[in-house]
């Protein structure tokens, strides 16, 4: 853990999973006159913005409720330790007179999020939300079929399917094109799950092209029926496989295609500077 | 391969597909939320049929996948519109879980489903954190909890006892586990222990081997005992704690359900070099 050492805070745990730490009455990286808060909300479905975070605990905690809440500090991208994707955003409001701040953070899952936020009169409380999202929550098993990020054509509509995305054309339905970007899937027995759901297989008499630049080799695979154009990127190296396909009416949504695979990031990997070993029976205290 | 389903035809569906041959269905669905037993799970299959009359159902058991996974199988057999039917349903993981569903011509949708459930991988991750076996104290209610299954005392709350057994964890040291044990693992802060502990040696009766922490005291004027194990095989730790009355009958409920704590499946090599070493 950081500097800031939370076993002396006070720690209530909630029905539905969450968890909330207050600060010690006099500490020394928080004000006396206010007690900070930290709150651990695991598992909280579905994924959703920061800033859509940000209004359903404005609205849904009786505090905040009644606060003034400046968003003028933009919100931060952020890639946890164990190679996840989160969101951060320290907010200032005010309580009556009296400003505090609020930081709020996310880590996305696949289906869902957890979300932490920290109330206090010293700013030191963002970075203690920053340093928790950063590397002490658990997140999940790095090596799972799971979403990676990528840029979808500007304006395309996505709709999230089990295990992939689809978008479609922004004038749809007139442009009937549509792109399937499949999660990444770890190499091995998982395979065959999303096969069986995504059975994106080429034509046997498809013309097949290497595709350059992006973050895996991999090629494209083209052809032609009734007039409209398929195509399946397959992008491997021996931990990933991520599919990517595309039905069109003409040829140049190829070229949007090959513009998103070219954008599709690997999933980061997890800090190698995991200390070794395990204290079994730490927590055992009583 | 034995789940061989290129002949069957495949139909999306919301939450995963649907494959098809003649009248039998097995319909995969690889990230199912709501928890549901086998038993229910078969039960709701065979409500999809019309008049079904004749139900017999098999007792579930257990099955381990190709990649290690434990699955709760069950099934029935019954009759609609005169045809004899069966049913077979299996459940991989446990949250999220790999629900597959078979209905339809006695084996033929039956020995696919066994063979889609032992050879598809979760794509879970070898690493996570998951449920694994042992055997609640009998008539106890059980609440699934973020990370835990609480179990209550059945006269909960005149019979102050409650236990925690948390999901299976995998040997990842570092900052991350050691902030979740301090929030999610220990205790409530507001117990006033009597005396030292008396920390002993346990090996549950299927081989975990690790810790137990016994302290009495009092919570809010109340005389309580407290348990903590901690358990671990060479991939997985296995813990759990209780809190609750010092009745002797209690905790000794409480105690074999500690030593009924199973240890999680290994990967089945597919290498026939191996398989001495697993016989």
């Amino acid at each position: 853990m950081s500097e800031v050492d939370l076993t002396r805070w006070s720690r209530v745990r909630h029905a539905d999973g969450s968890v909330v730490l207050t600060a010690p009455a006099i500490h020394p990286a928080f004000a006396a006159n206010r007690r900070a808060t930290l709150r651990i909300r695991p598992d909280v479905r579905p994924i959703a913005t920061v800033e859509a975070v940000c209004d359903g605990l404005h609205a849904s905690t009786a505090e905040l409720r009644r606060s003034r809440i400046d968003r003028s500090e933009p919100t931060e991208r952020l890639v946890t330790r164990a190679g996840e994707y989160g969101a951060f955003r320290h907010l200032q409001v005010t309580v009556g007179e009296e400003p505090l701040n609020w930081a709020v953070g996310l880590i996305a899952g696949d289906d869902g999020m957890t979300v932490v936020d920290g109330l206090a009169r010293s700013p030191n409380i963002a970075a203690l939300v920053r340093d928790v999202l950063e590397g002490w929550l658990w997140a999940g098993a790095f090596d799972r079929i799971r979403m990676v990020p990528y840029r979808p054509p500007a304006g395309w509509f996505g709709v999230r399917r089990s295990m992939a995305t689809c978008w479609l054309a922004s004038d749809a339905p007139r442009d009937q094109a549509a792109i399937v970007v499949c999660d990444a899937v770890p190499r091995g027995p998982a395979e065959r799950l999303h096969a069986l759901l995504w059975p994106l297989e080429p034509a046997e008499h498809a013309t097949r092209v290497a595709i350059d630049g992006a973050a895996l080799p991999g090629d494209i695979a083209t052809w032609i029926v009734d007039g409209r154009i398929w195509a399946v990127v397959q992008l491997a190296d021996a931990r990933w496989s991520v599919r990517t396909a595309l039905q069109a009416g003409d040829d140049q949504h190829l070229i949007v295609l090959r513009a998103l695979v070219r954008s599709i990031e690997l999933p980061p990997a997890p800090a190698s500077d995991v200390p070794p070993g395990l204290d079994l029976y730490g927590w055992m205290a009583m | 391969m034995d789940g061989d389903v290129t002949a069957w035809t495949r139909t999306p569906s919301e939450h995963g597909v649907v494959l098809r041959a003649g009248d039998s269905w097995i319909r995969i669905r690889p990230r199912v939320y709501e928890l549901i037993g086998v038993r229910a799970l078969v039960d709701a299959t065979i409500a999809t049929l019309d008049a079904p009359s004749s139900i017999v159902h098999e007792p579930p058991r257990e099955l381990i996948t190709d990649e290690g996974e434990l699955a709760a199988v069950g099934g029935a057999r019954c009759i609609s519109h005169r045809r004899d039917l069966e049913c077979t349903v299996a459940i991989v993981g446990a949250e999220p879980a790999l629900c597959i569903e078979a209905l339809g011509e006695p084996a033929l949708a039956r020995d696919h489903a066994l063979a889609l459930t032992r050879e598809l991988g979760l794509g879970l991750g070898g690493s996570r954190r998951r449920w694994f076996v042992y055997d609640p104290p009998a008539d106890w209610f059980g609440v699934r909890r973020y990370g835990a299954t609480v179990w209550l005392h059945p006269d909960h709350p005149r019979v102050p006892a409650i236990a925690h057994v948390f999901d299976a964890r995998p040997f990842l040291a570092g900052d991350a586990d050691r902030f979740d044990r301090f929030v999610l693992l220990s205790m409530g802060d507001d117990f006033v222990a009597r005396g030292d502990s008396t920390v002993t040696e346990l090996r549950s009766a299927y081989g975990v081997e690790g810790r137990q922490r016994i302290v009495e005291g009092t919570r809010r004027g109340r005389e309580l005992v407290r348990m903590a194990v901690a358990c671990a095989d060479d991939r997985f730790a296995y813990m759990a704690h209780f809190e609750g009355t010092n009745d002797p009958a209690v905790i000794d409920a409480v105690r074999r359900m500690f030593d009924s704590f199973r240890p999680l499946p290994h990967v089945r090599s597919k290498l026939a070099a191996f398989a001495i070493w697993e016989a």
